[in-house]
């Protein structure tokens, strides 16, 4: 193996340094030529500050290592100082955008006027707010009174909210009674149909004998509970109190799978 | 802007302070033990342990020699910055809510409390230094002279030294400040600047001119020499501090809601902010976060750098400022600068 000749220095013109140097490895000889600058850095400290500097630890601190300690000493996150008159402004427009980016407000509906802010903040409440509770008084007035709204009359008996007057479903924007039981009826559209046969299903009413009147939201087969057989009795609502009347003329006395029907209007529960 | 945060202490920040140099950085809090840090990295450089109680303030003087504390347990200690020893303490007859050293470091001013009987004062130790040195010889330990209340005023809550230890500027409870002569403390000259608890006094660079913080939500720029209100700051919360930043015409204050009810509120809703206002213009113009609780004392270094502010959640954050704090100017700055500048071309053509 041959020596390593000594490292090289040679000064440059430009005041920089060359300097080459040998070194072996895995048995071969490599030059490294390094061309290097030094520049002076310097930095004013004020006298006592430097001196401070130098300071042992006291306290505490006086069995710890130089350096900051973790355990005090920890780099926060980044804050933000935007000097300028309009920093509100900004820092409002930024928070918008926050907002939105979260999908902001929008998932809040008001049940009155649907703007984007809870019903009881509405500022329509007192105005739109009291058409709804009128036009539910006018009810309880009149002789056809709701039978939820009956119940309200009963005194010392207690009413679910929900069966209350006035009482709107949460979920949608609509004003009427949505909290209305789904399967209960409006009586003025709907018949009953007596002595239908057993075997008539919700299907064969609808497209063997109701065909002729048009779309018919609702048709009920009333069944026993137990055995889930037919009891002959179905409530048909029409679109119209007119084409339920037609229907009624229709249906009353005429034959349907073997058997005569017997229809008429359909008549309010009676709640015990 | 990442700022530094030293945790250090256990309770609630008190004070926060820059030496001279501001290089470092002392903290007091309501546990017993104050400390003293590099400002450059938040390394701390030591401790100050003895104190029984709540240490209500903490100074240093001009040659960062000596450190003085002010504690609920009815005592002033006078430290050694170097290794941490207690050179002397003194003994109230109240706990001590803050301490400073006088510019020309030979007198130790100290509010006490008004509790127990005791109608409160404002009482200033004398001190005697080498000339060489400036190490302390010589500690008297009677007090040089007492300000007590005088009638017709709460007691005070905070105090400081004006230039040359000429004055001594007393915020009191009430809202009132009261400028006593330096020397003898007799009684010059007093202001109804506020409504609430002045809860904070500090002084420009120059130290002729001082800004107060009240609880009732206002800052007050205040001339020391003819005593009247040059410039008014209106913040929306409860201010606990202000200070005038050198280098920059801004002024800083720190505050939030009270500590009693910081539990209901977010951190969002209570204001925990440190609130740049410009200086002149008297605007808002800036607001750093970061803080869980109110800003218990800001500082700003003395070459205007940095700042520090000790909260109510126990930390002291320390804010090195960014390039862009050093640029920002007003319109109204620039086109001044910028006429100045043709001015002068016209002047060398």
């Amino acid at each position: 193996m041959s020596e390593v000749p000594p490292p090289q220095i040679v000064e440059n013109a430009d005041g920089s340094k060359t300097i080459i140097s040998y070194k072996i490895e895995n048995g071969k000889k490599f030059k490294v030529t390094q061309k290097v600058k030094e520049i002076k850095v310097t930095e004013k400290v004020n006298k006592s500050v430097a001196l401070r500097k130098q300071w042992k630890k006291f306290g505490a601190e006086s069995n710890s290592a130089p350096g900051p300690d973790y355990s005090t000493t920890q780099l926060g996150e980044e804050v933000y100082l935007r000097l300028g008159t309009s920093w509100k402004k900004m820092e409002e427009e930024e928070e918008k955008k926050a907002k939105e980016a979260k999908g902001g407000d929008k998932m809040i509906t008001c049940r009155i006027c649907g703007g984007n802010h809870y019903t009881m903040h509405c500022p329509f409440k007192d105005t739109l707010g009291d058409n709804s509770s009128s036009a539910t008084a006018a009810a309880v007035d009149s002789p056809a009174a709701d039978a939820g709204a009956a119940d309200v009359l009963a005194p010392g008996k207690y009413v679910p909210p929900s069966r209350r007057a006035g009482a709107r479903d949460p979920s949608s924007n609509n004003n009427f009674d949505a909290y209305k039981d789904q399967r209960e009826r409006d009586d003025a559209k709907t018949l009953k149909i007596m002595q239908l046969n057993e075997h008539a299903d919700e299907n064969t009413l609808r497209y063997e004998l109701l065909f002729p009147f048009g779309r018919i939201p609702k048709v009920v087969v009333v069944r026993n509970r137990e055995t889930g057989r037919s009891r002959g009795i179905a409530y048909v609502t029409f679109e119209t109190e007119e084409i339920a009347e037609s229907a009624l003329n229709f249906l009353d006395g005429r034959g349907f799978m073997n058997l005569i029907l017997h229809a008429e209007w359909s008549k309010p529960k009676v709640r015990e | 802007m990442r700022p530094i945060m030293l945790k250090g202490h256990e309770r609630s920040l008190t004070q926060v302070k820059y030496n001279r140099e501001g290089d470092l950085i002392f903290s007091c809090a309501k546990d017993s033990v104050a400390s003293v840090w590099y400002s450059m990295n938040g390394e701390r450089l030591g401790t100050f342990e003895g104190h029984q109680g709540t240490i209500w303030s903490i100074d240093v003087d001009q040659f960062t020699e000596y450190a003085v504390t002010g504690s609920a347990d009815f005592s002033i200690k006078l430290w050694k910055v170097q290794d941490g020893s207690n050179v002397f303490t003194w003994k109230t007859k109240t706990p001590v809510r803050r301490v400073e050293f006088s510019p020309s470091g030979d007198k130790i001013l100290a509010v006490l409390d008004g509790v127990m009987g005791y109608p409160g004062s404002v009482t200033v130790y004398d001190l005697k230094r080498d000339a060489q040195t400036n190490e302390i010889v010589d500690i008297a330990e009677e007090p040089a002279y007492n300000i007590m209340t005088r009638e017709g005023f709460e007691i005070a809550s905070v105090a400081a030294w004006s230039f040359e230890d000429k004055f001594i500027v007393v915020g009191h409870k009430d809202g009132k400040v009261s400028k006593y002569d330096g020397s003898t403390g007799e009684f010059v000259d007093s202001l109804e600047l506020h409504e609430q608890n002045v809860s904070d006094v500090q002084f420009s660079p120059d130290k002729t001119y001082f800004i107060t913080s009240s609880r009732d939500s206002n800052a007050k720029l205040v001339d020391v020499v003819s005593f009247e209100v040059l410039k008014a700051y209106e913040a929306d919360c409860p201010l606990n501090s202000a200070c005038i930043t050198p280098l920059k015409q801004f002024v800083v204050l720190g505050g939030g809601q009270d500590a009693k009810d910081v539990t209901t509120t977010s951190s969002r809703e209570g204001k925990f902010e440190a609130r740049f206002y410009h200086k002149i213009f008297q605007d808002e113009i800036g607001r750093v976060k970061g803080h869980f609780g109110p800003l218990n004392y800001v500082a700003v270094s003395p070459q205007g750098t940095s700042y520090a502010s000790g909260g109510e959640d126990g930390f002291v954050r320390l804010h090195h400022f960014d390039k862009s704090y050093f640029d920002f100017k007003y319109d109204v700055e620039k086109s001044a600068e910028a006429q100045k500048h043709m001015q002068q071309l016209e002047i060398a053509n």
